[in-house]
């Protein structure tokens, strides 16, 4: 009983150090909205877990899902699931203009799977346009391609995605 | 036409110049029903400061994926603060939560079509600051050419302010 004690505290010690390190293990949270070549628009809610702060190469895993509307109506979107990385931080950032801190520019790049729970395809995105600031991620224009059997289903754009750190 | 065209840029260069505060808008906007089918739409535009509480928003919508500018909506649109002053002078800053109304009018391809009210319940930002982000702009365009209604909606806009900000106290 004691033992099963001291492991359940270390355990959540561990926890919520790591909760408590916000430099290094973070969680997010946000709102995106994007169009593809289909002609259907869609508003995503996003979750995102960063578990490093590396300036190069920086890992992240996010998952997404959302409602859309296009020519097939209105409807919920497909669930997105992606592991990427953030190529490098730099503060020699040329969308400094866009942000009211200075922040680092940090292009991503992040491939998964999308799924409307009967088919899965795979899901590949460049966010170039990506700004970090201290508990935000600002991307602007990220490109998006849906590709099945070698091929591109699908393209489209993210106008916007804004995510809070926690 | 061309009349109308000159009268109009000689008032936008005399309030341009009369503003303290001038800004660059960039987000989603759509009007439906007259995008419905086009995909994403975006919206671009120009923040001009009238006076404390108002600002005149000159704004173009279009799609741009995936038919970039097959269409545009362009108008403007006058705005009201009404959670207090969007800028202030002496040095202070405004409201950085406030609540915008806005009445506007609107063309399709230059053609006078929509008066339209929305509602900005949540914007976050000063002039000041150099940047106001706009949440969930949502309202009606009254389409008085058919009698029609749609809806105005836009998730979010982003305000860059070029004049009238921190940088001018630096």
């Amino acid at each position: 009983m004691m033992k099963r004690l001291i492991v359940v505290v270390t355990v959540l010690l561990l926890c919520f150090s790591l909760y408590a390190a916000p430099k290094v293990f973070r969680f997010g949270a946000g709102i995106g909205v994007d169009g593809d070549s289909s002609a259907r628009t869609e508003i995503k809610l996003n979750l995102i877990a960063r578990p490093f702060s590396s300036d190069i190469m920086n890992p992240f895993v996010r998952a997404e899902y959302g409602v859309g509307m296009g020519k097939g109506g209105f409807g919920l979107s497909n669930l997105t699931a992606v592991a990427g990385v953030e190529l490098f931080r730099s503060m020699t950032n040329p969308l400094f203009f866009t942000m009211a801190n200075k922040g680092p520019w940090s292009p991503a790049l992040s491939a998964g799977i999308t799924t409307d729970f009967i088919k899965s395809d795979l899901y590949a995105e460049l966010s170039l346009f990506r700004v970090l600031d201290k508990d935000f991620i600002y991307e602007w224009f990220t490109v998006f391609a849906v590709i099945e059997n070698s091929s591109i289903q699908k393209w489209g754009v993210y106008l916007l995605r804004f995510t809070a750190m926690f | 036409m061309k009349k109308t065209a000159v009268v109009l840029i000689l008032v936008l260069c005399v309030v341009f110049s009369a503003s303290a505060e001038i800004g660059l808008r960039i987000g989603h906007g759509t009007i439906n029903p007259d995008f419905k089918n086009l995909g994403l739409t975006a919206l671009a535009g120009v923040d001009i400061g009238l006076t404390k509480r108002l600002e005149l928003n000159i704004e173009v919508m279009s799609p741009i994926v995936p038919n970039p500018l097959s269409k545009a909506v362009a108008g403007f649109e006058i705005g009201y603060s009404i959670g207090g002053n969007r800028t202030a002078d002496d040095g202070y800053a405004g409201i950085s939560i406030n609540h915008v109304v806005s009445l506007g009018l609107f063309t399709v391809n230059l053609v006078p079509t929509y008066l339209t009210l929305r509602i900005t319940p949540l914007t976050i930002g000063t002039v000041a600051a150099g940047r106001r982000e706009n949440f969930l702009p949502i309202g009606v365009a009254w389409n008085f050419r058919d009698n029609s209604f749609g809806l105005f909606i836009s998730i979010i806009e982003y305000d860059h302010y070029i004049t009238g900000t921190w940088r001018d106290y630096v």
